[in-house]
């Protein structure tokens, strides 16, 4: 096996898929499209055919088996945590446009389904400096799909356990100077309980329902202005059971409406372009808890979160070396809910932000990128956030990168004005309007080596997050304990990512990856919760055209995750690992049929409430 | 087409449905039997030689108030009261509750065993001290806390100890709570067993 393994590696050549992954155009590492090849900063790519092959059918399944991500379920939602900083401190974007709806700091990313992604851009690090708050570990750009065939279209419905049921489907037209995409789904699934001794469910139910049109008009070329529009709406209603002491039982629902819009205009100018682009998005969610036997504690919340954003930017190549970016952001953001204050509250911010790209001439390849981004919040003062980048090829095969840079949280509405009680036992949440951003310095480094078919990443980090907004006993002069939000705790989070791909034979490539976190608050000492030190991943994918046939395997495996407990001691669960595999065949040119499961290692349980073992089937029909 | 008539369908969903009486209208506890004829937010029955009380005492801006020598509900605001409830808060008509002379002491030697009063020493509420909240000091919150709390779910249980209370009228009641939920856990519903003691040696 191993001296078979050994000649087929031997064998290896240049790979077409490393060189056309070379060639993808990004733009979330430097605001502006460039090829993957030339981004100064980092950025991890996933392909749409990747996602596709993964069999995953949101964003979490996605992005839940990839190195330096994980992805952290629990009752209500799904949210991500990069390079140790949990979901509040990970933006997550669609086309660029900030994702409505953080709850409880982070976006649910089970409520962004795959249908019309065309990639996933990833950045690790602050970037803050080109994307403003929320960008501290990390930031995650879906890029949705635009049309490129004169008339087209996909359907695809799968059903599982779990009463799985997805329907999705796409279509598209385009002419010379224009092109329509128009998609939509349904999805559902039951609740899903580990512990049948209780009432109470470990994950929701859901139905959602999704639409979203992308709309093109030019843009052909980069010297041909363009002008899209992207309009997108997803309803989903969950539905769960809790269960707390004393019996009590309530039975929860959430209903979110979510709605998004933007117009962008891209136009050339001399030696650059100047982009501009309005979007607004809602989200609407309702929340509802019933109890059992009584209606003493029911509760029925409305919650309802508006931005509106103007964005501008100019950039120019002078000098043929330096590539000039410089722009300015407006938001205003209104939100309304029963556990504030005043029940509402709005604030208006203000951004400006320039960045240098040099290519100097030097014998080798060397490109540097300085900018700084300075945002004055209504809410909270001013916030200024500096990045250096750096990328050096010591050959052609060979990428060395180094960036560093601050980040920025805006307090929530919910930390500045909060207005909540619990008077059966006695306490209270009260408002901190003084809070102040939480600030983070973050630096990487990595060196990526691609010789022949393979593909070596090494990297590290090093994350310190100070000001980070916790809540505590402050003194009250009424006739319960009284706590806020302050900016209190610090955390230092530091690592180093390795992976390694290969395409061994022609249908065949596999990718493997280990990444090493220590993460730890660091006013009490102690490792930040269910923050796991180890993490492994890899993915098999075999793919023969003339048969017809695709498959992949992946795995992530996560190591022991500490949580502090009542006594200060802490505490450190089972490791456990996530297994997915999906299997396609075409038939003719249209057809596909797939079967697949996610979690086939049955993980899951007690503290883990991610989704159990669900295996599925389905057909996609293409044109 | 099929998914856009599914994406149809998904989109007219119907809303989560409300809690049935929603939204919530605030009633006294019914009356039931029981031998209180107060304001509708005690139940007392007797029960062998004592007596056992469900006390509503959800409502965060109400004090409800018994007489443990009627026994009855009574008044907050007479002068007529042992005891008083407030959410998990208990208050006793001495110290710096008011002029009643209501004092506490207790015991753990159980409930049926106690027939006579322990000798002291007696707790009578205390204004507010050097804390972090501006509350009285009450025995019953503080130096003689009636509950343990627990922070999985926030909840409230009685601990195993007998209160005997002192009363206005210079009687002697030994007390126990049983709990503070209803069948359906909502906090605020005191269960209380209680019945006359002999005075101390």
């Amino acid at each position: 096996m191993t001296a078979w393994l050994l000649l087929l590696l031997a064998a290896a050549e240049p790979d077409a898929g490393t060189e056309a992954r070379e060639l993808t155009t990004v733009v979330t590492g430097g605001r502006l499209p460039q090829q993957l090849k030339d981004s100064t900063v980092a950025v991890e790519v996933i392909s749409r055919r990747q996602i596709q092959e993964s069999g995953a059918r949101d964003v979490a399944e996605v992005l839940q088996a990839r190195p330096g991500i994980e992805v952290l379920q629990n009752v209500g939602q799904a949210g991500l945590r990069m390079q140790g900083l949990g979901p509040e401190y990970n933006l997550i974007m669609v086309d660029g446009q900030r994702v409505a709806g953080r709850v409880n700091g982070g976006v649910d990313l089970r409520r962004i389904s795959v249908e019309n992604i065309e990639q996933i851009e990833i950045v690790k690090g602050p970037s803050s400096v080109l994307w403003g708050s929320d960008a501290l570990g990390g930031t995650v750009n879906i890029i949705t799909r635009n049309a490129n065939k004169p008339l087209g279209g996909s359907a695809t419905a799968s059903y599982g356990n779990l009463n799985q049921v997805s329907a999705t489907g796409a279509a598209e037209a385009s002419g010379e100077k224009w092109g329509v995409v128009v998609s939509g789904g349904y999805e559902r699934r039951d609740a899903y309980d580990y512990d049948r001794t209780t009432e109470a469910t470990s994950g929701s139910s859901f139905d959602q329902g999704q639409g979203a049109v992308k709309a093109t008009f030019g843009g052909r070329d980069r010297s041909d202005p363009k002008l899209d529009l992207r309009l997108d709406y997803t309803r989903r209603v969950q539905h769960g059971v809790d269960q707390g002491g004393e019996g009590l039982i309530q039975d929860r629902a959430t209903r979110d409406n979510i709605a998004q819009g933007r117009l962008g205009a891209r136009i050339p100018v001399g030696n650059g372009e100047v982009q501009v682009a309005a979007s607004a998005s809602w989200f609407d969610r309702r929340f509802i808890l019933d109890q059992r036997g009584s209606t003493s504690l029911d509760q029925v919340e409305d919650t309802r979160d508006t931005v509106a954003q103007l964005d501008a930017q100019v950039s120019q190549t002078v000098f043929g070396t330096h590539t000039l970016l410089a722009g300015g952001q407006a938001l205003l953001e209104l939100f309304e809910s029963p556990r504030i204050e005043t029940g509402y509250g709005q604030r208006v911010r203000g951004a400006a932000f320039v960045q240098d790209g040099w290519a100097p001439q030097v014998g080798l390849p060397v490109s540097i990128t300085g900018g700084i981004r300075a945002d004055y919040d209504s809410l909270f003062g001013a916030a200024a956030t500096p990045r250096v980048a750096l990328r050096i090829d010591p050959a052609s095969n060979v990428s060395a990168r180094f960036s560093t840079g601050l980040g920025f949280r805006a307090p929530a509405f919910q930390e500045l004005y909060i207005d909540f009680e619990n008077p059966s036992v006695g306490y209270e949440v009260v408002a901190n309007p003084k809070l102040s951003p939480e600030k983070s310095w973050g630096t990487n480094a990595s060196v990526q080596w691609s010789p022949s078919r393979w593909l070596f990443s090494v990297g590290v980090f090093f994350n310190e997050l100070t000001d980070m907004i916790t809540i505590t006993e402050v003194p009250s002069a009424q006739e319960r304990q009284r706590f806020q939000y302050v900016n209190l705790s610090r955390v230092r989070s530091w690592g180093a990512e390795a992976s390694a791909s290969v395409t061994i034979i022609e249908p065949l490539s596999l990718e493997a990856g280990y990444t090493f976190t220590d993460a730890r608050e660091l006013i009490v000492g102690v490792p930040v919760d269910n923050q796991a030190m180890h993490r492994g991943f890899g993915q098999a994918r075999f793919r023969k055209r003339d048969w017809g046939l695709t498959a992949t395997v992946r795995f992530a495996v996560t190591g022991p995750r500490p949580f502090l407990q009542a006594d200060g001691s802490v505490q450190y669960t089972a490791p456990f690992g996530i297994l997915d595999a999906r299997v396609a065949k075409t038939l003719g040119r249209h057809v596909e049929l797939f079967v697949g499961g996610m979690n086939l290692a049955a993980a899951g349980g007690g503290d883990l409430p991610i989704p159990p073992l669900s295996v599925f089937g389905g057909v996609t029909v293409r044109d | 087409m099929r998914a856009a008539w599914l994406t149809m369908v998904a989109l007219c969903a119907c809303e989560p449905a409300l809690p049935e009486g929603w939204p919530p209208v605030k009633s006294p506890l019914g009356v039931d039997g029981g031998a209180d004829a107060g304001l509708g937010y005690v139940t007392v029955v007797a029960d062998g030689g004592g007596f056992r009380a469900l006390i509503d005492s959800t409502d965060v801006a109400r004090w409800v108030a018994v007489d443990l020598d009627a026994p009855a509900e009574v008044p907050f605001e007479g002068d007529g009261w042992d005891l008083a409830f407030q959410r998990f808060h208990v208050r006793a008509r001495g110290g710096a509750s008011g002029d009643g002379g209501v004092a506490i002491t207790f015991t753990d030697a159980g409930y049926s065993p106690v027939g006579q009063s322990p000798p002291g020493p007696w707790l009578v509420d205390l204004a507010d001290g050097d804390d972090e909240n501006a509350d009285l000091d009450t025995v019953l919150d503080k130096e003689a806390v009636w509950y343990e709390y627990e922070p999985r779910f926030h909840t409230l249980s009685p601990r195993a100890l007998t209160y005997v209370v002192r009363t206005d009228r210079g009687g002697y009641v030994k007390l126990k709570f049983d709990g503070y939920y209803d069948r359906s856990g909502t906090p605020g519903w005191f269960a209380l067993r209680f019945a006359p003691v002999l005075p101390p040696p």
